[in-house]
């Protein structure tokens, strides 16, 4: 177990500047997900904790050692490569053992290791198998084993679960969280799916353009988007924006978008401290827009665009006149017509501005 | 169904134009004098016997009927041919991996400067055919002391090896899986990755290439003729085509060609698994 601290951390490849200028602490044990969208930095930033790439400039400390300069295999990491790379042509505990060739252990040290690992991720079955012979999530487990055997102070996984379907998804985010805390071992896991990071981490690192566009938990993350990236990336469906500007008038408070004025509510407007000449959007997620009949006062006005029913509840999409897609959660025996001409309520009082 | 219908029409058609000259010369080395001389000739040997087998390796053989079959006057050349091929083959799909394997992993996996203008460097080398590049290199030997050797005639085919097959693994190569940081962090270096990662992998890609330098080897004929026909290093191509002028037994003749034939096909089918394995879209599965 290791704490793990990002200095400055820059990476530029050429002109291309991968990783800007990042700072992070990652306390022991933690279990941190660097999401953000393909190109952001992510695994960029995981290749220079690992040692696979040197960081252009800045230091990575685990605990309170520098270990900029140390190859992968000083580190004392292990690393879940994207769909579970595997050696293709050792069987699983071969290759599982490929992670202790180099650490100096006898014969039977390893074995017994490896003998630990395999029933604790219950791969006894599969050992003798080539990862060709191995399913999806067997390979997964097979990877996981290869990487624990190590009892590693650090996991970094980059997108361990990316080619696997949906399902199986599922039961492995469950396995690996509860395996993570039973170990307690700290771990970075990258992704580009804002539902496993929600699911798994106890932080969440959004990145975007190689910069870190906030770190938090996930609840602060979603209630508390600090930028409007994030408050548009993290959500399903994602957040409503609209576009517009703060007026202040005898007292009160409106919110212009297009040729509608929404008076702003006091749970709003008590968020709303100093200048409000900078804000120019509003975000509503989904869950807090009711649908009203065409032409209600406050309303605006929409036309259906698509209906997706998803069970527990259906999505409205709805286009403005101008163009732009708005999504609204509502009841499963929602009601409406593709073509047909409705009104949108935000709840302003549940809004964010940016 | 149609399909199938003619798809099997096609493989038998291919079949028959692979397999019927082969089959043709095989009866043959196994047919009497008199039998070859017959019209129209026999379709398959009445008495299959061995005796070309071992005439052309220098021995008399007694047909049942007590004739005796004498010994054919190229059995010195065939068998310091044969040795010769064997020889040469044997050296040259030796280099030709050695050289080979770490030359098609740099190019297929790292990236370093001029990577493109060396890589097309090495693949002009199979785009000249071996003729534009013979005189230069007999003058070259002559002076060198190289020509009628068998290190001359090794060197001159290591030049259409080695081009030839860096540029099939790079292919090969290319498609394994990115194993390379696995093996970082499990602590290889750079070389022992190579040694201890990569070759293992790549063992139906290297068992193909080997294949492919020794058919090259085995069947290389252009250099072999003006390089070392005629001197002690002959190889058995070359040998057997010189038969031409030296009026054989059509059955010696036979024979000898079935001798050139057996080693490849031998080699092939040995490693027939491996070729089966390269594919060249997702080589390791």
């Amino acid at each position: 177990m290791a704490s793990i601290h990002l200095k400055n951390l820059k990476k530029t490849f050429g002109q291309h500047v991968a990783v800007a200028d990042l700072t992070l602490d990652v306390a022991e044990g933690q279990f941190v997900v660097l999401l953000g969208p393909s190109g952001c930095g992510k695994t960029t930033t995981l290749n220079c904790i690992a040692g696979l790439e040197a960081p252009t400039s800045g230091r990575v400390l685990f605990d309170d050692t520098d270990v900029t300069g140390l190859p992968p295999h000083a580190r004392n990491i292990a690393m879940v490569f994207q769909s579970a790379l595997l050696y293709p042509h050792l069987n699983a505990r071969a290759n599982i053992e490929m992670s202790l060739r180099h650490s100096g252990m006898t014969a039977d040290q390893v074995k017994s290791r490896v003998a630990g690992v395999v029933s604790m991720l219950r791969v006894d079955h599969l050992l003798d198998k080539r990862p060709s012979a191995l399913s999806g999530g067997e390979r997964q487990r097979v990877a996981l084993a290869k990487a624990i055997v190590r009892e590693p102070s650090v996991f970094l996984m980059d997108e361990p679960f990316s080619a696997l379907d949906a399902a199986l998804r599922n039961s492995l985010r469950a396995e690996l969280v509860h395996l993570q805390k039973t170990l307690n071992v700290t771990t970075i896991f990258v992704t580009h799916d804002q539902v496993e990071a929600m699911t798994m981490g106890d932080v969440i690192v959004v990145m975007n353009n190689a910069n870190v566009e906030q770190v938090g938990s996930p609840d602060e993350i979603y209630n508390n988007p600090q930028t409007k990236f994030v408050a548009g990336f993290i959500g399903s469906p994602p957040m409503n924006f609209f576009e517009g500007a703060f007026k202040s008038e005898n007292d009160r408070l409106t919110f212009h978008t297009g040729d509608m004025a929404l008076s702003v509510p006091d749970a709003l407007r008590a968020k709303l401290d100093g200048s409000i000449e900078a804000l120019t959007s509003v975000g509503i997620r989904p869950q807090h827009i009711r649908i009203v009949d065409a032409g209600t006062d406050g309303g605006i006005n929409m036309e259906v665009y698509a209906v997706e029913h998803l069970g527990k509840e259906t999505v409205i999409i709805l286009q403005s006149e101008a163009g732009d897609a708005y999504r609204v959660l509502t009841d499963p025996g929602f009601k409406a017509a593709v073509g047909e001409r409705v009104a949108l309520a935000p709840d302003l009082a549940h809004a964010h501005v940016f | 169904m149609t399909r199938t219908i003619w798809s099997r029409i096609a493989l038998a058609v291919i079949l028959i134009w692979t397999l019927l000259p082969i089959y043709w010369f095989l009866k043959i080395s196994l047919l009497t004098p008199d039998e070859i001389a017959r019209f129209p000739p026999p379709l398959y040997p009445l008495e299959p016997q061995p005796a070309a087998y071992f005439n052309i390796f220098g021995f008399d053989y007694e047909l049942s009927n007590g004739i005796t079959r004498r010994a054919s006057g190229q059995a010195n050349q065939i068998i310091r041919g044969l040795q010769n091929s064997v020889i040469v083959s044997i050296i040259v799909t030796v280099l030709t991996l050695a050289v080979v394997a770490p030359l098609a992993y740099v190019f297929a996996r790292l990236d370093f400067a001029h990577k493109n203008k060396l890589l097309f460097a090495i693949l002009l080398a199979v785009a000249l055919p071996p003729v534009s590049t013979l005189i230069p290199f007999y003058s070259m030997y002559v002076q060198l002391g190289l020509n009628g050797t068998i290190l001359g005639l090794v060197i001159v085919t290591l030049t259409i090896t080695i081009p030839f097959v860096t540029w099939m693994l790079i292919g090969y190569f290319r498609n394994l899986p990115q194993v390379e940081r696995l093996a970082r962090i499990d602590g290889f270096s750079r070389m022992g990755t190579f040694v201890y990662v990569m070759l293992p992998m790549s063992r139906s890609g290297l068992a193909v290439a080997a294949v492919i330098a020794f058919l090259f080897a085995w069947n290389e004929y252009t250099y072999a003729l003006i390089l070392v026909n005629g001197t002690t290093a002959n190889t058995l191509p070359t040998a057997i085509s010189g038969f031409l002028f030296q009026h054989p037994e059509p059955q010696h003749m036979a024979a000898a060609l079935a001798l050139t034939i057996l080693p490849p096909a031998l080699v092939a089918f040995l490693l027939q698994r491996h070729i089966g394995e390269m594919n060249l879209v997702e080589p390791v599965r």
